[in-house]
């Protein structure tokens, strides 16, 4: 009776419900979507139209839209007769095609962890440099951007593995380079960063650090299309460090003076209150454009890009732009066979590197300029002779210097497909880089009250030229044949081949002063190595090159999509080895396992979890950077630099350069990864998780000259990294007009030198140390344990062995407990490697605006303040330095203001907390819409507001707390550039 | 489509030739490193290249700069670190307050210049044991043996026990023995200096300056005396003044002028070379003591200046205190020049006029810093007082009498009413005598404080002249930190830090 009554009911309110189905990118019906009723088996699909038409039980049912790849829609019926449906691409496709090493594979046939990224989230970001973009975005990728126009970034996957070369392989388009200065982010398809053993170890020798892959654009299948991209904006210091100013200063060094017992200054001639940091920043202004063409048909690919950007840099006069022009085209002859050519190339105008350290340093007591003499004061005498004003360099040497890069990377390549399963593909790739520059030495004359008379000082009376060229070749050839097959269930794709890799440089330089003539004037058009006294011309020049052959081999297997193992193996011979030595050629290899549990059987029954791929790899890396002093390791090289005088003749001499190991091999790095990846909730939520751990043995580092033996390269020790990588998004479209989703990434970094040659041996580079058991490049010194207050607390401490000790003095601790300070009584003060670093994005989508924050940060890391450490020198103070000891129990941080060495000494007192939170990006668009569009004749038209760094939260004292560095010593702060707030406006639009 | 594949063909067929051709290269290996000679390269006769290498460690400040006027000069009565109040204070508690530290940045230049010294010498001696050995390699030899010795002289005077590396340096660890004791050491540098006073030739025509015979005398006489053995060292130094290459024919005030370099008075010299299209091979001995002042009087970092009680030792009318102190808020000879008077930042009297720099050098060099200015190491006048002394101690009063004769004629020049002849023949008194006579012949050459040590006076000297930080201990300098830990703890610090 009663389910009579339902089924009364159901049948009474049973309809039949039609619509369209479209794609929301570009309203192209799709067919074949799967519209289902939630709950029921009822079900159809859309026709070729994109057109549906489904029974429905009642008001009250869902409807399901379902299609691969495509984010799936859930529509309540309602009373509606006709439901019209757009698909949005998938969040996380299952589908999704990743280039891998020599490649490209599914996402869902691959063991490794690798993220990859869409070209459109670098495009729109103030950054020349793609990759610097990415800084939060990515687990496991440590990024320290520097604030300097065209500088590359200090970037550091999964640890600091190794001691020369810290950074990644770039693979551009297929060709292995170490710096990208010449993409333009605009051209970029999409980013790959390869992370895990099981997709680097093809990389051999080189894969490491990670690798990340590059692809340029290529045209789509579709009409012709023009895309045009400007940005325009300014960038500006957003934390100026917290110097005293006059008053302050000559407070505090009057105190210092009479702490030394010294007369005190006479300040009548130094009256200035001057901001040095005003005077050297500006607020750089930006402006960045690209235009390109693409078009495909059947037969032929063509892409076309072309940019102009230019940028200023935050001190005066900096300046930087460039060109670049990106171009390919791939042409399918036939059936089987393609060739393709692939080009990028940029001219770049190179910024003349200023530093912050003198505007630091300088005395706000100096005034600037001399209206009167019409030059630029000098610093007062007690600085003066090891600081020049800030202004010598920004003003009076501006525009002193021209430097022009020019890259050619190139490729051709032909693709051959042949009997059914195999594909033989053949590239020739090139980069030819040719960096030229003039400068020029200037007279400087600067204003000194202290003298007498006309007050001129003339601090550089010889003008100088200078000119240089520097030449980079590399060349690669790849020759890979795949075999790809799917039989029973089994799917087999398999890659062999072998790749040969040259790489060389060579540069000159000359230079000339004037001689005993007229100074050389401040005109461009005489910069070159004839103008000048001949007799005064030195010249130089150098070479090197290195080559690699390798052979390669991969295999991608998988049952059923369900059981998959990846299994590659590589071997490498390289030149910089000596022949007879047998670790010439090393073997690489790794392996790689993943069941993805969702495709079983006992998962169909949960709709909670879409998707689950449990993973794991092992492998063995190598690599192979010896650094730039080092090009020859294994060679027993001599320099011919240091010659004898005798009289006023000059005799040339040969002394070897570094100690020459004939044993030296290559590292190698033994990594695993265990991890998992989930995609559930309708594929709103997507995880990636995974445990890494890399020791890299037989490190190459350089052993410090001891009793006048010269440094020298040798197979010193093992370092471990490892940590837990984690990487969430939530992406939920709440209705028609309003999607969101939340991002987030968390990477901890646990570092430890595992071995160093033997008990006690230790890498010092400056300040920082690298020993057995701690982290590398830690920071070794005494503790602060405060300040001594009194006389007698002097007395009742442990007794300072090293310096004499007076009430302000910092109070060290005495670690050892033998009642005595003495250098017994060092220890690790600070880590420069994070606990962990993190990142966060939020999007949201509202009808045609877009708003995308992305916030990141570090913590755990410490900065050792080291600018103001020095006693070469009297510097500015510091505002923190106002709460200076001055009597008792005025401080128990911040010592007596004197030039007692015992306050200059290594200790915690200048350790700052590296940690910092930064809103990194926010981005607010607007993408016009269909009618608008039309009135224009345009296909899309987006423009949008970018703020670049504009709030960063940090406790430590410097411009910024991001400060990279060598493998061996990072995170000192010597006076480091600012990293700017930048806020730009921009449009898009295709045509 | 055939056509299309045949044409296909054609060009893989093509490529292949082309590619076994050229690009599978057997050699595509071999690279040997560009722009560079290995040592298997070494031309025959390269020896005397790694000489001349040897050469260039001299012009480091360990041995021409700051380092070592830090170690063998500022301790001194006769001299104070200088420069402006406020500069270097942690120096001048270190070398003018005796309150050593492990870490320093001049005791660990002075150090590491040194042994940089020795492994330069110790290549080339190492070298030559693979050599046929003919008379030019055996020189060759002998110049690599006197600078190594040269070196080990400063650093057993300096710090007592230190590692005796003699051998060349293959693998880093190598570098990390034991300290020597002080005996060993000598019997390394008596080895040393033996052989080169037999094989070097007394002058060397073409190479001013390059290391003679002479040289190598004077140096072992001064190494004699050191350990009071009177005997050797009055053979040594009359073993140079019988050379006949040298006298004492240049008046006082020429010596230390740039046209008097490399003179019949010099007997070892650090050479420099600067000027305007070279300014790579210059020494910082007159940069570091140069007048420190503003505009045309920065002259220098202003260390290293002569104190009162220098100036007070002279006798009389004197004619060497002009020669040696150059005097602020005055002018002075020979350039007429008036150099500024001291300031209160900057409260020098005097500074070393043995470094004072010639004005016309200096514009046409376009620089002020006296960078081209050789270091007189050993005078032919220091080799006359040593066979004095020598002489004294052994009894032969008349020869000692007859050689301090020698020195202060020369210094009297044509005024004889001045300086008048010692004639003393009391051991102790003539001692004293020729003990002054070096103080202000010698003055500001940087001999003071070792000769006071020796002399086993320093402690009194020190306190009397308001140096009053000096103790026993301090004869020796502490083995800097960056070394013992370098070393693993192999290398052990000196006993009294």
């Amino acid at each position: 009776m009663f389910s009579c009554l339902v089924s009364l009911q159901a049948y009474a309110q049973e309809r039949t419900v039609s619509g369209k189905v479209v794609g929301a990118e570009d309203g192209l019906p799709i067919p074949g979507v799967s519209v289902t009723v939630e709950g029921t088996s009822i079900g159809t699909a859309s026709d070729l139209d994109g057109n549906y038409t489904i029974k429905v039980p009642g008001n009250d049912a869902v409807l399901i839209f379902s299609f691969l790849g495509m984010s799936s829609v859930q529509e309540a019926v309602g009373d509606r007769q006709v439901i019209n449906v757009e698909m949005q691409p998938d969040a996380a496709e299952l589908e999704e095609v990743v280039v891998i090493g020599y490649g490209t594979a599914q996402k869902r046939d691959l063991t490794g962890s690798i993220v990859s990224i869409d070209g459109s989230e670098v495009a729109d970001k103030p950054s020349t440099n793609p990759v610097s973009s990415l800084q939060g975005k990515v687990a496991g990728v440590q990024i320290t951007n520097s604030g300097r126009p065209g500088a590359t970034p200090d970037i550091r996957i999964r640890g600091t593995n190794n001691i020369y070369g810290t950074g990644p392989l770039y693979v551009v388009d297929g060709i292995l380079n170490d710096n990208i200065n010449f993409l333009n982010p605009s051209d970029i398809e999409s980013i790959e960063v390869l992370k895990d053993p099981s997709s680097l170890a093809i990389f051999g020798v080189r894969g490491a650090n990670g690798v990340i892959i590059i692809t340029t654009k290529q045209a789509r299948a579709g009409e012709l299309n023009f895309n045009f991209n400007s940005t325009v904006g300014f960038k500006e210091v957003a934390d100026p460090m917290d110097m005293v100013d006059a008053d302050g200063f000559k407070m505090l060094y009057d105190e210092q003076l009479v702490n030394d017992g010294a007369q005190p200054y006479d300040y009548s001639n130094w009256t200035g209150n001057t901001n040095w940091q005003d005077q050297i920043f500006q607020r750089g202004m930006l402006n960045y454009n690209n235009l390109s063409v693409s078009g495909a048909s059947e037969k032929n690919k063509f892409y076309m890009g072309l940019g102009y950007t230019t940028e200023q840099g935050m001190i005066k006069h900096e300046k930087h732009n460039r060109i670049t022009l990106s171009l390919n085209d791939e042409l399918q002859l036939n059936d089987n066979l393609k060739v393709g050519i692939n080009f990028n190339g940029y001219r770049a105008e190179m910024p003349q590197e200023r530093n912050v350290a003198a505007a630091i340093r300088a005395a706000p007591i100096a005034p600037v300029f001399n209206e009167e003499a019409g030059m630029y004061y000098t610093l007062p005498d007690f600085q003066r002779a090891q600081i020049w004003s800030p202004m010598v360099d920004v003003e009076l040497r501006k525009n002193t210097y021209i430097g022009r890069q020019y890259r050619a990377v190139g490729s051709v390549f032909g693709e051959i497909n042949f009997l059914d399963h195999f594909t033989f593909r053949t590239t020739l790739l090139a980069d030819y880089g040719f960096n030229q520059s003039r400068s020029y030495s200037p007279l400087i004359n600067v204003y000194n009250p202290d003298i007498g008379g006309d007050g001129i000082d003339r601090l550089v009376e010889v003008t100088s030229v200078s000119q240089n060229q520097d030449i980079f070749t590399k060349v690669q050839t790849d020759w890979l044949l795949t075999y790809k097959n799917s039989f029973n269930d089994h799917n087999l794709t398999a890659t062999a081949g072998w790749t040969s890799y040259y790489n060389s440089f060579e540069g000159t330089n000359g230079r000339r002063t004037q001689g005993g003539g007229d100074p050389i004037p401040n005109d461009p058009r005489f910069w070159y190595v004839d103008i000048g006294a001949s007799d005064t011309q030195t010249g130089g020049g150098s070479g090197w090159e290195r080559a690699t052959l390798s052979f390669l081999s991969r295999v991608l297997y998988n049952y059923k999509y369900k059981y998959l193992l990846n299994v590659s193996y590589r071997r490498d011979g390289s030149s910089g080895f000596l022949p007879d030595n047998p670790d010439r050629w090393q073997n690489f290899a790794s392996v790689g396992g993943a069941w993805v549990v969702s495709e079983e059987d006992f998962m169909r029954s949960q709709s909670a979890i879409d998707y689950l791929k449990i993973k794991g790899s092992w492998g063995v890396l190598g690599n192979q950077n010896t650094g730039d002093q080092y090009r020859y390791p294994a060679y027993p090289v001599l320099v011919t630099g240091n010659s004898a005088v005798f009289g006023d003749q000059l005799i040339p001499a040969y002394e070897p350069e570094y100690i020459a190991d004939p044993n030296l091999h290559w590292e190698r790095v033994y990594a695993w990864e265990a991890g998992f990846e989930l995609q559930a909730f309708q594929n709103r939520l997507s995880v990636e998780a995974a445990w890494y751990n890399k020791k890299t043995e037989d490190i190459m580092a350089i052993v410090p000259g001891s009793l006048g033996a010269r440094p020298g390269l040798s197979n010193e020790g093992t370092i471990a990294n490892k940590g837990l990588e984690f990487a969430a998004t939530w992406s939920q479209r709440l209705n028609d007009d309003l999607t969101f989703s939340v991002g987030g990434n968390i990477t901890t970094i646990h570092n430890e030198v595992l071995h160093l040659v033997r008990e006690g041996h230790d890498i010092f580079n400056g300040i920082s140390r690298t020993t057995k058991g701690y982290p590398i490049g830690y920071f070794y010194g005494f503790v602060s344990d405060g300040i001594y207050q009194t006389d007698t607390e002097i007395r009742q401490s442990p007794v300072n062995e090293i310096n004499e000790v007076k009430p302000g003095d910092i109070k060290y601790r005495d670690i050892n407990g033998d009642g005595r300070i003495t250098q017994d009584d060092r220890t690790m003060i600070g880590n420069p490697t994070p606990d962990f670093i993190y990142g966060i994005s939020l999007n949201l989508n509202y009808r045609g605006f877009d708003l995308g924050v992305d916030l990141t940060g570090v913590y755990g890391n410490e900065i050792f303040r080291d600018w103001n450490r020095g006693s070469f020198s009297q510097f500015n103070f510091q505002k923190h330095q106002l709460d200076r000891w001055h009597g008792v129990g005025t401080s128990n941080w911040e010592p007596i203001i004197s030039s007692r060495a015992n306050n200059r000494l290594v200790s915690s007192y200048y350790i700052e907390d590296g940690s910092f939170f930064r809103v990194r990006n926010i981005q607010l668009g607007y993408r016009f819409n269909q009618q608008t569009l039309e009135r224009l004749g345009l296909k899309s038209l987006r423009i949008f507001l970018n703020a670049q760094n504009p709030w960063t939260f940090t406790n430590a004292t410097g411009f910024t707390p991001e400060i990279g560095g060598s493998a061996t010593s990072f995170g000192v702060d010597g006076g480091t550039y600012p990293v700017p707030a930048i806020y730009t406006l921009g449009v898009n639009l295709n045509f | 489509m055939k056509a299309l594949y045949k044409r296909i063909l054609w060009v893989l067929s093509l490529l292949l030739i082309v590619w076994t051709g050229s690009g599978c290269k057997k050699d595509w290996l071999e690279r040997l490193p560009q722009g560079r000679y290995t040592e298997d390269d070494i031309p025959a006769g390269s020896l005397e290249g790694q000489v001349f290498a040897a050469y260039a460690g001299l012009r480091q400040n360990g041995f021409s700069g700051v380092a070592y006027l830090a170690v063998h000069s500022i301790r001194s009565d006769d001299a104070d670190k200088g420069s402006a109040v406020g500069d270097g204070v942690d120096a001048e508690n270190f070398f003018d307050n005796f309150q050593y530290v492990t870490n320093f940045w001049l005791l660990n230049d002075y150090w590491t210049h040194h042994f940089d010294l020795i492994a330069l010498a110790n290549a080339v001696i190492t070298a030559a044991d693979s050599l046929e050995t003919d008379s030019a390699t055996a020189i060759n030899v002998g110049e690599a043996k006197f600078l190594r010795a040269y070196a080990y002289f400063d650093l057993v005077r300096a710090f007592g026990e230190v590692p005796l590396i003699d051998f060349r340096i293959v693998e880093p660890e190598d570098a990390y023995v034991p300290k020597s004791s002080v005996n060993e050491i000598y019997e390394l540098i008596d080895a040393d200096l033996e052989e080169a006073v037999s094989v070097l030739p007394l002058n060397w025509p073409g190479f001013p300056g390059r290391i003679t015979r002479g040289a190598a005398l004077a140096l072992q006489a001064k190494t004699f005396l050191y350990r009071d053995q009177w005997a050797a060292a009055l053979a040594a130094a009359e073993g140079v003044m019988n050379t006949g290459m040298y006298d004492l024919s240049l008046p006082y005030e020429a010596i230390f002028r740039e046209e008097n370099e490399n003179s019949r008075e010099s007997v070892f010299e650090i050479q420099a070379l600067y000027t305007q299209g070279q300014t790579g091979y210059g020494i910082n001995y007159a940069t570091h003591q140069g007048v420190r002042g503003a505009g045309e009087w920065n002259l220098g970092w202003g260390w290293n200046t002569p104190t009162e009680l220098l100036a007070q030792a002279f006798e009389p009318g004197d004619p060497r205190k002009d020669a040696t102190l150059l005097y602020s808020g005055q002018v002075n000879t020979p350039y007429g020049e008036e150099v500024p008077p001291a300031t209160a930042n900057v409260p020098r009297p005097y500074w070393n006029k043995k470094v004072y720099t010639n004005p016309s050098i200096r514009r046409s060099t376009g620089s002020q810093a006296g960078q081209w200015f050789n270091m007189r190491v050993i005078r032919y006048a220091d080799v006359v007082l040593m066979a004095a002394e020598a002489a004294n101690e052994l009894g032969s009063t008349q020869k000692a009498l007859d050689y301090l004769e020698m020195v202060r004629a020369r210094a009297r020049g044509s005024d004889n009413s001045v300086l008048p002849p010692v004639t003393t023949t009391d051991q102790v008194a003539l001692r004293e005598a020729i003990r002054h006579e070096r103080r202000v012949e010698l003055g500001m050459e940087n001999e003071r404080f070792f000769d006071l040590v020796r002399w086993g006076i320093v402690q009194e000297v020190m306190h009397a002249a308001g140096k009053t930080g000096y103790q026993p201990r301090h004869r020796y300098l502490p083995i800097p930190q960056q070394e013992i830990d370098r070393s693993g703890g192999i290398i052990e610090q000196n006993e009294d830090y």
